[in-house]
């Protein structure tokens, strides 16, 4: 049986699908069919649209909260409260939207759990690098040679540098929209605010990088 | 033009979305600052770089753990919110009853009562009275003295109900034989007895 398992959601998974819902492509199962399918109590359809899905929601809960671990139970949480969801789910909206709008909720909720533990045992910003004085000797220096080229690696580090110094609300809108391809109305069904929200976050998220990293 | 749709027409046009009355719309702005065509095209290319470097999707450490843990879990969450029900529809039961229960209840237990008062009264001894000593004399020389004999079968015993006595101790009771050298005494014949 789950040999069989395997290979269906080996199957399932194939290539990566051009748009963001992962939908219509011919040699797969739909996620609408899916859905109806675990609508009806089928554990095996709910485990297929996991496997489909669980890479994506995974890289999203991870370049948020920068955690191995936490990434991996924050996932976990987010499937079971879409197995526990999916009764109400409304087949006219799609899937992968649903799916972001509920990881998006998970991912908060950690993140002001998370502030009020550590509230009063450490301020985070205290660590920020930012808010070291430019002058200070604990700077770490960084003298680039102007034809020095960066290393695919060193790219992706300053990248994902880039991205934490953001602020949550513009490292999300900037994930759903330059990663994962959401459109404008998508991301402002995922994160719940109007779509003139989504596009000055968009904005100021994208002058904010090109700041960040305009040595790239 | 208002900031909001400056912002909105900036942002749409870094993603080639504009329609030919917003970019008209836009003109005067690209035209007054020509530093955005070059913002713009930087922004091109680190959206490229961002593509390379942040995967779309990675798919978590164990993957096939992650399904059966999830399974677990699912089912695990699945029978809470049944019992939850299950318990919220038997406390609503509860709610809307109590009010009917409690008197109902009430007189169900002084009913129970009063039977038994009831049966008590009438003698209900007698279904566990098997012989009514026939074959027993109890002789008192007292004439308010009434007595009655009760044999149980069942608990191979016997019953000896005297009223209109003095309190009176063990000793003063002779069994089997003659008078007993009290001021009162009494004698019962065990013949035929056990």
């Amino acid at each position: 049986m789950n040999f069989l398992r395997s290979i269906a959601s080996n199957l399932i998974k194939g290539p990566v699908p051009g748009d963001a819902g992962g939908e219509g492509a011919p040699s797969e199962i739909s996620d609408a069919e899916l859905v109806d399918r675990c609508k009806e109590g089928d554990y095996g359809a709910f485990d297929l649209l996991v496997t489909k899905h669980r890479g994506r929601v995974y890289a999203m809960i991870q370049n948020m909260v920068k955690n191995e671990a936490d990434s991996w139970d924050l996932a976990q949480e987010v499937f079971v409260k879409v197995w526990k969801a999916l009764p109400r789910f409304e087949s006219r909206a799609q899937f992968s939207t649903w799916m972001y709008r509920i990881t998006h909720n998970v991912v908060y909720d950690w993140m002001r759990k998370r502030k009020m533990d550590v509230a009063g045992d450490l301020d985070d910003n205290l660590l920020d690098r930012e808010a070291i004085a430019a002058g200070a000797h604990a700077t770490p220096a960084r003298v680039s040679r102007p034809d020095e080229a960066l290393s695919q690696g060193e790219v992706r580090a300053n990248i994902e540098n880039a991205l934490e110094k953001l602020s949550p609300e513009h490292r999300e809108a900037i994930l759903l929209r330059e990663v994962q391809g959401l459109e404008y109305k998508e991301i402002a069904d995922v994160m719940d605010c109007s779509l003139g929200t989504v596009m000055s976050r968009l904005f100021y998220a994208r002058k904010k990088l090109q700041t960040l990293l305009i040595n790239i | 033009m208002k900031n909001d749709r400056k912002e909105e027409l900036l942002t749409r046009w870094m993603d080639d979305g504009l329609s030919e009355n917003e970019l008209k719309e836009l003109e005067p702005i690209l035209a007054s600052s020509p530093e955005l065509h070059e913002e713009r095209a930087r922004f091109l290319l680190l959206r490229e770089k961002l593509r390379d470097s942040v995967p779309r999707e990675v798919d978590p450490p164990f993957p096939d753990y992650f399904n059966s843990h999830l399974e677990k879990l699912v089912k695990a969450e699945s029978k809470v919110p049944e019992s939850e029900e299950g318990l919220g529809a038997f406390a609503a039961f509860n709610r809307r009853w109590l009010w009917w229960m409690a008197p109902a209840v009430t007189c169900a237990v002084v009913f129970a009562f009063l039977l038994g008062m009831k049966s008590a009264q009438s003698g209900d001894t007698s279904s566990r009275l098997v012989d009514s000593g026939a074959s027993s004399e109890v002789y008192s020389p007292l004439t308010n003295v009434s007595t009655q004999v009760i044999l149980d079968r069942d608990s191979d015993s016997t019953l000896l109900v005297v009223e209109g006595l003095a309190p009176l101790s063990d000793s003063d009771l002779a069994l089997d034989a003659g008078f007993f050298d009290g001021r009162h005494g009494y004698y019962v014949n065990v013949k035929e007895t056990y």
